[in-house]
């Protein structure tokens, strides 16, 4: 069998997202979407 | 129904989050999938009306970045399968600006995660940094902004700080376009001044640039590495609903100890190693050619000498190992679907090797400042190559077994299968050490030879010995093997790939 490998010597790490924080992600995005609206849906 | 799936990056400052950007056609990291969450979008769509879903995809962005992994197709189509909805796959090109017409319908969700022209959150503000900055001007959620257009965008938002580190960074200029030189570009600054900053904007390449605050909160770094955090929500229906997926933070590939921050001669742009250590793209995005050696490599030519890979011409004859693998091997003759396989053992490598001649078809170069991969043997000494490269390894852990693999992939405890070209005998040396090692101005090359794929490159150990490299297979004309095999060989079955053996075939 081949060896199949998932780990690099050179790699970006991956994290979960900041539980306390992930609101504000929500937020802001939906603010976005909020001002893509008035410009174009109005 | 059509949902329109969105990558947006935000960076802490202080307790606040600022926006920077968003992507139809944002990449989704394997490794992140399992922080996404698919449930409030089934949640949604499985409402007993719809039957049927179609995922629109761009191939580089949705398994492109992963070495091939479809995780999160994978997941969509598990999840469909669960709920007894038909999965539709419609894959576009990485470069494509348009989607495939797929008919919408009640009984339809169509999600897309690509970029689409004719759609207006793409063409403005995903495509257009000053389009969004514009969109966004007097909210709190952006970040400090310099911008500046002919056609009639400006801000001036940036209120210099530099009340910070000497070596840390406290600007940052972006492109406003998508297509910008990545070797430069996003460009980060230490400005000491007002006037640094004013001499800057002065001299910006052209007005299709902007410069931003840097936000250097500690929050924005992990286990010593600088962060994004990467969120997905998926907008649809008229009203754009949103949906939101959820996200992860990536890291950039290169800690911040690996080197001290240093400049360019200008006193305020940082230099190419210490700008790579804030930058959280995957090291492959940097690369233009999929596969490549670099200068340093000399390959064995047909008549036994030594040709470097700087002066080898088309039409010129290398010698190419011959031995079977026990899986995806293109001498056995047999074909073989099981092409990421491509795996075999010592002794069958032994038993069964010859050589002949193959011709090198094309050849393409790119001079660049990248991270390659140093590898320390046991006798102390080591062998510096381009991660992308793949070799012909003994496996760790084991006396005979073989592969092809990518030296970014190789562990410590794994061999390097080198060729004698004195004594035809197969050798192995074990690496002991494995470290990333900063190189300036290297021209790298891809090379292809046909219709054998394996070439021999000198191993610089005085001894005759040469390392068993692999062409890539591009012969479907993308660089990230969309039939799941970087060494493909000439009976792969993929639709529209031609095989890594035999061109044109």
């Amino acid at each position: 069998m081949r060896q199949n490998r998932t780990k690099e010597v050179i790699s970006t790490e991956i994290h979960s997202l900041p539980t306390d924080d992930k609101s504000k992600l929500d937020t802001i995005f939906a603010n976005v979407i909020e001002k893509i609206k008035e410009k174009h849906l109005s | 129904m059509r949902g329109t799936l969105i990558g947006t990056d935000y960076l802490y400052q202080g307790d606040d989050v600022k926006i920077l950007e968003m992507n139809t056609n944002s990449a989704i990291i394997s490794k992140g999938v399992q922080y996404l969450e698919l449930t409030p979008l089934f949640q949604r769509i499985d409402d007993g009306i719809i039957t049927e879903f179609h995922f629109i995809y761009s191939e580089a962005m949705t398994i492109g970045r992963d070495n091939g992994s479809t995780t999160f197709l994978d997941a969509l189509q598990q999840k469909c399968d669960d709920l007894g909805i038909t999965f539709e796959k419609h894959e576009v090109s990485s470069d494509a600006v348009t989607i495939p017409n797929v008919e919408d319908s009640n009984t339809k969700f169509v999600l897309r995660q690509a970029y689409d022209a004719s759609a207006i959150v793409d063409s403005l503000y995903c495509n257009d940094k000053m389009e969004f900055l514009d969109l966004m001007s007097g909210s709190d959620d952006i970040p400090e902004s310099y911008y500046s257009s002919s056609d009639g965008f400006f801000g001036n938002t940036i209120d210099l700080n530099t009340d910070i580190g000497a070596l840390e960074p406290n600007g940052i200029v972006k492109s406003r376009y998508p297509a910008y030189d990545v070797e430069v570009y996003p460009s980060i600054k230490r400005y000491g001044s007002e006037s640094d900053l004013t001499n800057n904007i002065n001299n910006l390449e052209s007005e299709d640039y902007i410069i931003q605050e840097f936000l250097t909160d500690s929050k924005n770094f992990i286990d010593g590495r600088s962060v994004v955090m990467r969120s997905f929500d998926i907008i649809f229906g008229g009203e754009l609903e949103i949906i939101p997926l959820g996200g992860y933070r990536m890291s950039s590939n290169v800690p911040m100890s690996f080197s001290t921050n240093a400049f360019e001669d200008d006193g305020i742009t940082f230099d190419s190693l210490s700008r790579t250590k804030y930058i959280t793209k995957a090291l492959a995005e940097k690369q233009k050619i999929p596969y490549h050696i670099d200068l340093e490599s000399d390959i064995l030519m047909s008549d036994g000498t030594i040709g470097n890979v700087s002066t080898i011409q088309l039409g010129d004859t290398i010698i190419s190992t011959l031995f079977e693998l026990i899986s995806g091997s293109e001498h056995t003759g047999e074909p073989n679907d099981d092409y990421n396989e491509h795996y075999g053992s010592i002794t069958m490598t032994t038993d069964t090797l010859s050589t002949t001649g193959s011709e090198l078809q094309s050849i393409v170069s790119q001079s660049m400042n990248t991270m390659f991969v140093k590898a320390t043997f046991s006798d102390n000494t080591f062998m510096v190559d381009s991660p992308t490269s793949e070799v012909y390894i003994k496996t760790s852990g084991s006396a005979e077994s073989t592969q092809f693999e990518f030296v970014n992939k190789l562990l410590v405890g794994d061999s390097i299968v080198y060729y004698n070209s004195g004594s035809n005998a197969i050798t192995s040396k074990e690496i002991t050490n494995l470290e990333m090692v900063w190189q300036e101005d290297v021209t790298i090359y891809n090379l292809d030879f046909e219709p054998y794929d394996y070439f021999l490159v000198d191993s610089k150990q005085g001894d005759g010995t040469f390392g068993i490299m692999h062409n890539a297979c591009t012969y479907c004309g993308q660089p990230w093997a969309p039939c799941g095999s970087y060494w493909c060989d000439n009976n792969c079955g993929y639709a529209g790939c031609t095989g890594g053996g035999f061109g044109g075939k």
